[in-house]
Formats: C-alpha cells, structure tokens, sequence
C-alpha cells in the first residue's frame, strides 16, 4: 500500500505544475522534483541514459517547443516501470537488450555509446513497421513511443509549453465556441 | 436538483427547470452544423448541448457553482457535480438520523417467513466480525448486478422468477472526427465539464429504422486535454509527431455512441456455481451477448456520424473497419433491468415504487427497476425513480405501516 500511496504522490507531483495563480486553486500538490539528481529505480545507470537518448529523438526539441530530455520523460518511465508488474518490466528490458544487440551488430558498440547520427538510425530502423511490427526491436517501439507520448503530455513542459494548456483550474465563465463563423443559424 | 442545459422544445428529450448551459467548443459547433445541413435534406436528428447535474448559476445557493475545471468525473472537489456519495448522503448525515457502516458488507437477508417480511440483516465488518441489524425496512441499492445477487443468493422476492434476467445496458463504438480549419483555434482551456458537452438526438424517434428495432444517441466531445489525450496513436516520430498530437488534438472531435441494447433471455445476471467471494457467497455472473439489432444499429450510427462529419467538411479520422458483435464495446457503469418494475407481479419483481410485489418491507432503489431502457443516460432516471421510493416509504413510516 505504502508503494502505490508513494507512486500516486510523485506522479501527481509531475502531473501538476507549479504555476502562478495555483495557490489560488490547487487541484494537487505542487511539488517540483528535482529531476536532475533522481538515480534510477528500475534502469541500470546505462540504462536510464539509452531511455533519454531515445525519447529525445522521438520527442526532440525544436522550435515548437523543448523535448523529452526537458520534460523529464526518464524519469516517470523509470518510476512506472519501478512500480509495474513483471510481465511490463521484462518488455522493457528485453527491448532495451534488443536495441544494444542491433547496435553491437550494427556499430560494435552498446547504443549509449553511439554517435548522434548512429542513434537516429536505430530509431529510425525501430519505427519502420509501427503498424505492423515483426522483430523484437520493432515490437518494442510502440511500447516506447506510448509511454513517451504520455509522460511528455503529462510533464509541465509537454503540458503548458508544448500544448500550451491553461486549463485544471477555476474560471467564472466557461466561453466554449463564440466565433459566428462557426454557429449554424 | 441543479441540472444544467438549454431548453431544446424537443419531443423525445422534455425540458425542465434547467440553469444556464455549458457551451459546446468548435468542433462540437461544427458537428452541429453538418446536422443542420443534413436537417435541410430532410434527415431527422438534432445536436445539442448536453444536461448536467451540475449548477451554473451562482444565485442558486444549495450547491456551489461549477467552476470548470474539468474534473467531474475524478470526484468534483466542491461537490458541485451531483453524486450519490457527495450530495444526498452528507444532507442526510445532518439530519442526524443516518448512520454509515463503511467496509462493512452484507452476508445475509433474514427473513420473517410468517409474516413475508425482512427482519435485519446480517454483515461482516472490516475486522472479519459478524454483525446483526433489525430493520422496519431494508432499501437495498447496491447497483444493478450486486442488488440481484443479493436477492439471488438469498432466494427471496422472486416469484415472478425475474430477479437477474432483463439486464441490459448501453453498447456502443465510436468515429472520431477531424476539422483541419480549426488548427490553430484557441484551445488552451477546453475543460468545461469534462469531455462531452454536446449530444446527438432524435434519430429514428418518428419511425423505426427498417434494420432494427429502438435507437441510440451520440454523446460528442472535443478538446485538448494533455493530461487524457484523445488522439495518442499518431504514427512516426520526432518534431511531425510533436506538431500532429497538438493540432490532431486540438480540432478533433469524438461521436460516442450509446446504443439501446434490447434485452433478451440471453442477457441476463446469475450466480458463478463455483467462483465464491472471500465470504463464501457465490460471484455473479454477467451473461451478454450482442445480436444482429444491435449490430446493424451500429452500422447505422456509423454512416451517420460520417455522413454529418462530411456534411460539415471535416474529415473522418478513425472509424470502426468492420462492426461485428466482437468490436462493441458494453458500457459497464449502465447496467440497468435485473429487478424490473411493473404492477403485475407475475412479470415484474417490485412495483411502481420500487417495492417488492412479494417481502413488503424490501425496497430497491438503484437502476436495477428500470423496466424499459431507452438510449438516454440513466442517472438522474435512476435518482428520480428513488426519490419516488423514498416519498412512498415515508408517507408508509408515517402512517406506522412499518411496523
């Protein structure tokens, strides 16, 4: 019970950004972790640096908007996996030991190590099949790219600079639609 | 009772008392307007707002006013959103005369053979001890499956041989919409109360469809929302990814379909003879089957929503490929009908009021009564049917009928 209680706090604590007005209507906890010094739970140290490189590229940064690295994505991956039942947790490590064979076969060397452009390709190579995925390391992109939709959607960077919500909070009036191009009569 | 909605003058959908309506966000008023241009070729439907047990207008002082956070579904937070467990439970708690046995379940309906009446129950407590209540009366409001079970398990108040059979609910599948023109609108707050805020209605209400008997409606909902994203299964990766799940999201909209699902011998509650709960009582068993009125009400729903989707010039985004009695889907929280109510015993488990025709102090007071079931959502249906209970419980406490 403790675990689950402890897994609802930090996911609220990344769900719910600190923002001005909060105080005023505080739909949860306004805690900010300290993403940066957090050491991995469920991944190894390699790891947890392979699952950022990753979810960077499927989620980079550009002129849209920052990208996973900034939102913080390793770490709720790590924090669900850490909590989630076996069957989940060996998806993600056999997927993670078939992305280090590919590159072992492809490059010599594990996919922490590759260069910038090396990574692309697995990524790349990973997302070819997405509707209808045959090896192991395509398998597992869907799995990756799932949770990497939802832990960036559910960041402070996905949520406020990305989507640019302004929402989970009180108004006195809800506008809804008001454009006259859009009313029917 | 708080419901918010506009008044519509629609015959299929009365109108009542209603506080000011929640808007529909663009997507939802474009889906409106392929209705009316359907509605000029002559097709019979209408798209409105929804109703909601939910107050919007402060003046009205018995529950605070919504504040459209979008959070109704997750427990409102002011309890300004009509529940069971926020709103007529602590208003009866100060009467003083409510007490509340939580993590306490019932084990065992006694009942005073002679007399045809209930004389307590029986129920286990959190710590495993056994405990017995006297009753004048016992409502038992448990939910549709649960309150059959009970009834099942201890053999009573079936006569009629009703208890468990009519279960029915609402199935249904979705077609999800997308408005290219509505990229870049303003959709930093789409929350208002929670998904769907508007509803398609009327279909086939004049006359029946040739390919099936009853109808459905269409709950529709827009909105980007990033902590519940409605389209997430966007293909490829990288910075077309990030720009697809913003503007998808933001200018899609999702047509939900409830369907009336016709009760049949084959839809029905009984008890598992070998799976027992941790009290040694048997499980239900829920019996459902999809057949060929559902699946060609399906069918129909679908041709609708892309024929009003192509009306508005949007653009169909997902779709079921095929509609088989595999691809339905049984909305869980609708069950209405093991119990249902009529005035002739021999067909009906309780009467009008929710009494039971054979223990005269048992009363049921959930949607397990509902004796037809439209397309409509059941709730405030439901709260209605026990508010009558209640009333004619009362006056029968009054006149010291109760013994």
């Amino acid at each position: 019970m403790m675990e689950r209680r402890e897994l609802f706090k930090v996911l609220g604590a990344t769900l719910v950004a600190a923002r001005e007005g909060a105080a005023q209507h505080d739909h949860g906890t306004s805690a900010v972790l300290e993403i940066e010094g957090y050491k991995p739970r469920f991944f190894s140290d390699s790891q947890y640096r392979a699952i950022d490189a990753v979810a960077e590229i499927i989620i980079p940064t550009d002129s849209q908007s920052p990208g996973a690295h900034s939102a913080g994505v390793r770490f709720y991956i790590d924090t669900v996996l850490h909590y989630a039942d076996p069957e989940t947790q060996m998806k993600w490590k056999s997927g993670l030991i078939a992305v280090d064979e590919w590159t072992r076969a492809r490059f010599g060397k594990a996919f922490v190590d590759c260069s910038a452009d090396e990574k692309d390709q697995v990524v790349a190579t990973m997302a070819g099949k997405e509707k209808d995925p045959s090896t192991e390391l395509e398998r597992f992109f869907p799995t990756l790219k799932q949770m990497t939709v939802e832990a960036y959607s559910l960041s402070d960077v996905g949520m406020t600079q990305h989507f640019g919500y302004r929402g989970n909070t009180a108004i006195a009036e809800f506008r809804g639609c008001t454009h006259p191009e859009h009313q029917s009569s | 009772m708080g419901v918010y909605g506009s008044r519509d003058g629609l015959w299929n959908m009365p109108d009542g008392v209603f506080q000011k309506t929640v808007r529909m966000r663009c997507p939802e008023m474009l889906l409106k307007r392929g209705v009316e241009r359907l509605k000029a070729k002559g097709r019979v439907m209408e798209f409105v707002t929804q109703r909601k047990a939910i107050p919007t207008d402060p003046a009205w002082k018995r529950r605070a006013t919504c504040h459209y956070c979008g959070q109704c579904m997750n427990g409102c937070d002011i309890d300004s959103k009509y529940t069971s467990a926020n709103t007529p439970i602590p208003l009866a708690m100060r009467t003083g005369n409510l007490s509340l046995f939580t993590e306490s379940t019932m084990t065992r309906i006694v009942l005073d053979n002679v007399n045809r009446r209930v004389r307590g129950i029986e129920y286990v407590t959190s710590s495993g001890q056994t405990v017995s209540l006297q009753c004048k009366a016992l409502v038992l409001a448990c939910s549709t499956v649960e309150t059959a079970r009970h009834l099942l398990i201890n053999n009573i108040a079936n006569s009629s041989g009703q208890v468990g059979k009519n279960l029915t609910s609402h199935f249904g599948t979705d077609v999800v919409a997308i408005f290219p023109e509505l990229r870049s609108r303003d959709a930093s707050n789409d929350d208002g109360t929670d998904y769907f805020h508007s509803l398609l209605t009327g279909l086939h209400w004049d006359k029946p469809h040739r390919d099936f008997d009853m109808t459905y409606q269409v709950q529709c909902g827009a909105g980007l929302n990033p902590k519940s994203l409605a389209i997430r299964d966007v293909p490829g990766y990288g910075s077309q990814l990030k720009r697809d799940l913003r503007d998808l999201n933001v200018c899609h909209a999702v047509m939900d379909m409830q369907g009336s699902l016709a009760p049949s011998p084959r839809t029905y509650v009984d008890l598992d003879p070998e799976r027992k709960d941790r009290h040694g009582l048997p499980l239900p068993r829920v019996h459902l089957k999809y057949g060929p009125n559902d699946i060609a009400m399906a069918r129909d729903m679908v041709e609708t929503c892309v024929e009003i989707i192509e009306a508005a010039k949007g653009e169909v985004y997902s779709r079921p490929r095929e509609i088989t009695a595999d691809t339905l889907g049984i909305d869980y929280n609708h069950w209405v009908g093991t119990l249902r109510m009529g005035t002739d015993s021999k067909h009906s488990v309780v009467n009008t009021v929710g009494q039971s025709h054979d223990v005269t102090n048992l009363y049921v007071g959930d949607s397990s009564v509902f004796a037809a079931y439209p397309e409509k959502n059941p709730t405030l249906t439901n709260i209605a049917l026990s508010w009558r209970m209640s009333k004619s419980l009362a006056e029968r406490a009054k006149k010291g009928e109760l013994g």
